[in-house]
């Protein structure tokens, strides 16, 4: 390579690795080295404390109780994402009946396309205040207004929705751990599905269109059914995206924050008694809403073990579903 | 405390992530400016000479720099004030600054060690007191009360203020906090709908039962409350314990004593609460909706009493019928043995003023706080901002609105006046009442399950050496 040419494209990457070394390494390098100090967010002097925030971290039940909120989302909201975009995905691409010839998708495909994506250009506010006119907790809620029309639900006896901290199933208890689904939680988990749902739909819905229409139509000669098509032959070709989706989705699951903000009781959210904290939630509200002077270091602290778990987890994820070998068409 | 709800929606992630990049980035640059800062004097260098009229020393044509909240009280009086100090110091070029969100705006000039010289210190995004004054950055304001007043230099400023304003900015035992303007707090009702109904404010529990049950009859809920806001149940249950215990049971509590939360007014005050969500008397679904639908019912006569502050008519100025007169009632008698009489009201200072150390002009942000506790100011504000200054007799024959006419007839009554100081000392500890408190109303729990859940909190916070405790008096 000619001097000229290196020189040619240094010119051209100073600038973003400056603006990524200042805004984004330089901040995280801050939050770990202010999660072992008292730091108080407000003065600058401070002192090194070791890893003590971190062994309370273990040891503090509202955070212990918001990671558990952490994975009830991360084992449901990915999967119920997936499976329905990719259910509908099909249904929109090669999902067509079988009467005429050549592979189609359901009737008025690309209008179902727009319907679903929508959710996905309104702004997380927007969302909010949709939702919470939804699921409002008294006769001026979408829900329960319905509801008591239909005598399902007693006007004086509303569905409290995400004022609602009752898990939906029994609390189980491991050591410290706890873990359960508080109906606030299981109403942000929808919120997130149907926002999500549309993206991984177009994104499946593209990877689909890239596979060959000759093997379907191939698939189809043979006699496979619809669903036999999709298990055979579409979701295998989809492997890849599927895996990408997955850690999307994963990370997502493990941030959560816009939802629980925008739309959950309390100041910071993450309320009624927190049942809807997770951990980027209580991160905040340490941060801002200072229990203790070095609060701020404890929310660093905390900051630092959300992204060690959201690394592992996308690690594993990727190492899970690596694609053995690939299909070239 | 002064008070604007958190509000869920306003607080998106653009907003956060512009807060943390306050915090994170812009201490880079902070460092250098906090060095440049340092070198230069600490203390920001007063070239005037002190004497009476000049009580800190102001130095001649010394810029100021204000930050004010731009909130319910709007940008009039602070206008009007910034006005009156520049004709007063001649050449001092004051810089006026408006912020809705204090704590974003302001905690990275902190850190950075170059704060504005004066700063109103206002909710919903509050700058926590403790943590700066841990690292000396207030001023303490005690020169400031020993000062002569800007109208009389017989008079202390000290002697100026109403009760309550020394103790409610006291940080460790130093008054850090100004707090200027006073608010009273209580139920407030529709005196149009009582008289239509005949309906008559209770002044006791039974009284209170008897007109509950009648207006259930109507289809009307006796009670509501900000569901979703839980700072405003907070409220109500520690004034009934107030209410039923006296004094004496808050400075327990305030002071963090043993078994503070078990006591017998706590357990009347929860078990009040719990009766009222038992037999519904509370609006259905409150616990789920927020302050300005839970309010709205009120004005709308779908319930009778919301406990809230004198702020209340301007908050649902746009929304407000005008057929609906709002007028406050004092807390009825929750038990025959109440150790305060019928009348005590909540009433406090809030709205805190503070004066950083690391200012460049400390002198003249003192003497900008004394000027603003003038008479000719504090009237103005009362009239600007129809809400009340803490300087004594500042709004003496202004007719300034009914509901604030009503308000201030039942705080002059008032045998006694209702405060607590532990929910802005121990942040973890009023989120159990919050969380405790919500239940109750909400009818999830019972009155020992909120002493338990309470005291827990108590117990842990009073453990923790790393909170910094306060004591009452």
């Amino acid at each position: 390579m000619s001097f000229g040419r290196a020189r040619f494209i240094f010119g051209f990457l100073v600038a973003p690795i400056v603006l990524y070394a200042v805004y984004v390494l330089y901040p995280y390098g801050q939050t770990a080295y202010y999660s072992v100090t008292d730091f108080s967010g407000f003065s600058p002097d401070y002192s090194y404390v070791g890893f003590g925030n971190y062994v309370e971290l273990f040891s503090d039940d509202v955070f212990l109780r918001a990671l558990g909120h952490n994975v009830v989302v991360l084992t449901v909201y990915p999967v119920v994402t997936i499976l329905l975009a990719l259910f509908f995905a099909f249904m929109l691409n090669v999902g067509g009946r079988g009467d005429k010839a050549g592979v189609r998708g359901v009737r008025g495909s690309s209008v179902y396309k727009f319907i679903f994506f929508f959710p996905q250009v309104l702004s997380i506010a927007i969302v909010a205040v949709i939702w919470r006119r939804v699921f409002q907790s008294n006769d001026g809620g979408m829900i329960n207004s319905l509801l008591m029309k239909l005598g399902l639900v007693d006007k004086d006896k509303p569905l409290l929705f995400l004022a609602e901290s009752d898990s939906v199933f029994p609390p189980i208890h491991i050591g410290n751990f706890v873990f359960e689904a508080p109906v606030v939680l299981v109403c942000l988990i929808l919120i997130a599905i149907w926002g999500g749902v549309g993206f991984y739909l177009i994104l499946f819905s593209a990877a689909m269109q890239s596979i060959p229409k000759d093997i379907f139509e191939a698939a189809t000669l043979d006699g496979a059914t619809r669903v036999q098509t999709f298990f055979r032959v579409t979701l295998p070709l989809l492997r890849e995206h599927v895996s990408v989706a997955w850690v999307y989705l994963g990370i997502a699951a493990l941030d959560f924050y816009a939802l629980v903000v925008g739309m959950t009781p309390g100041p910071g959210g993450g309320g009624p008694n927190d049942a809807s904290q997770v951990m980027s939630s209580y991160m905040m509200s340490n941060a801002f809403r200072p229990a203790r002077f070095d609060s701020f270091a404890f929310a660093c602290a905390m900051g630092v073990s959300i992204a060690i778990l959201t690394l592992l987890f996308a690690a594993a994820q990727l190492r899970i579903t690596r694609s053995r070998d690939k299909l070239e068409f | 405390m002064t008070v604007t709800p958190d509000s869920p929606s306003e607080l998106n992630r653009r907003t956060v992530l512009r807060r943390a990049a306050a915090v994170g980035l812009l201490a880079a640059p902070a460092f250098s400016a906090l060095a440049a800062c340092a070198s230069e004097d600490g203390n920001g260098g007063t070239t005037g000479e002190k004497t009476e009229a000049n009580p800190f020393g102001v130095g001649d044509k010394q810029p100021l720099e204000t930050v004010f909240f731009n909130g319910g009280f709007g940008e009039d009086y602070a206008k009007f004030d910034v006005a009156a100090y520049e004709a007063k110091w001649p050449g001092s070029k004051v810089d006026l600054k408006f912020s809705k969100t204090i704590l974003t705006d302001y905690q990275p000039r902190f850190y950075g060690g170059n704060p504005p010289d004066v700063l109103n210190n206002s909710s919903p995004e509050t700058i926590p007191v403790g943590p700066v004054v841990q690292g000396g950055q207030l001023v303490d304001l005690t020169a400031l009360l020993d000062a002569p007043s800007y109208d009389d230099p017989k008079v202390k400023v000290r002697d100026t203020l109403v009760a309550g304003v020394v103790e409610e900015g006291t940080f460790n035992g130093k008054m850090y906090t100004l707090n200027y303007a006073y608010s009273i707090y209580g139920h407030w009702y529709d005196e149009a709908l009582f008289q239509k109904e005949g309906f008559t404010v209770p002044k006791n529990w039974d009284e209170f039962a008897t007109l509950a049950e009648a207006a259930k009859k109507k289809g009307i809920a006796a009670y509501t409350f900000q569901g979703i806001h839980p700072w405003y149940i907070h409220n109500v249950i520690t004034e009934w314990i107030y209410k039923v215990g006296g004094k004496e049971a808050i400075l327990k509590i305030d002071n963090l004593e043993p078994d503070a939360w078990k006591q017998d007014a706590v357990k009347v005050a929860a078990e009040r609460i719990a009766e009222m969500a038992s037999k519904g008397w509370i609006q259905a679904g409150a616990s789920g909706l927020d302050h300005t639908t839970t309010q709205q019912a009120v004005l709308d006569g779908k319930a009778l009493f919301i406990w809230c502050g004198s702020w209340l008519e301007g908050e649902m100025a746009k929304t407000l019928p005008a057929s609906v007169k709002l007028a406050v009632a004092p807390p009825w008698d929750l038990s025959s043995s109440d150790k305060t009489k019928y009348g005590t009201v909540h009433a406090a200072p809030g709205e805190g003023f503070v004066v950083p150390t690391k200012a460049k002009n400390p002198a003249g942000g003192q003497e900008f706080l004394r000027m603003m506790l003038g008479k000719e100011q504090a009237r103005k504000f009362a009239e600007l901002t129809k809400s009340l200054p803490v300087v004594k007799g500042a709004a003496d024959g202004l007719t300034i609105s009914s509901a604030l006419s009503s308000a201030s007839k039942v705080a002059a009554a008032a045998p006694e006046v209702i405060n607590w100081r532990y929910a802005g000392w121990y942040v973890p500890l009023q989120n159990a009442v919050f969380a405790a408190a919500t239940d109750l109303a909400a009818g999830k729990s019972s009155a020992a399950a909120f002493q338990a859940a309470v005291q827990k909190a108590a117990d842990e916070v009073a453990k923790d050496d790393k909170i910094v405790k306060q004591k009452a008096s």
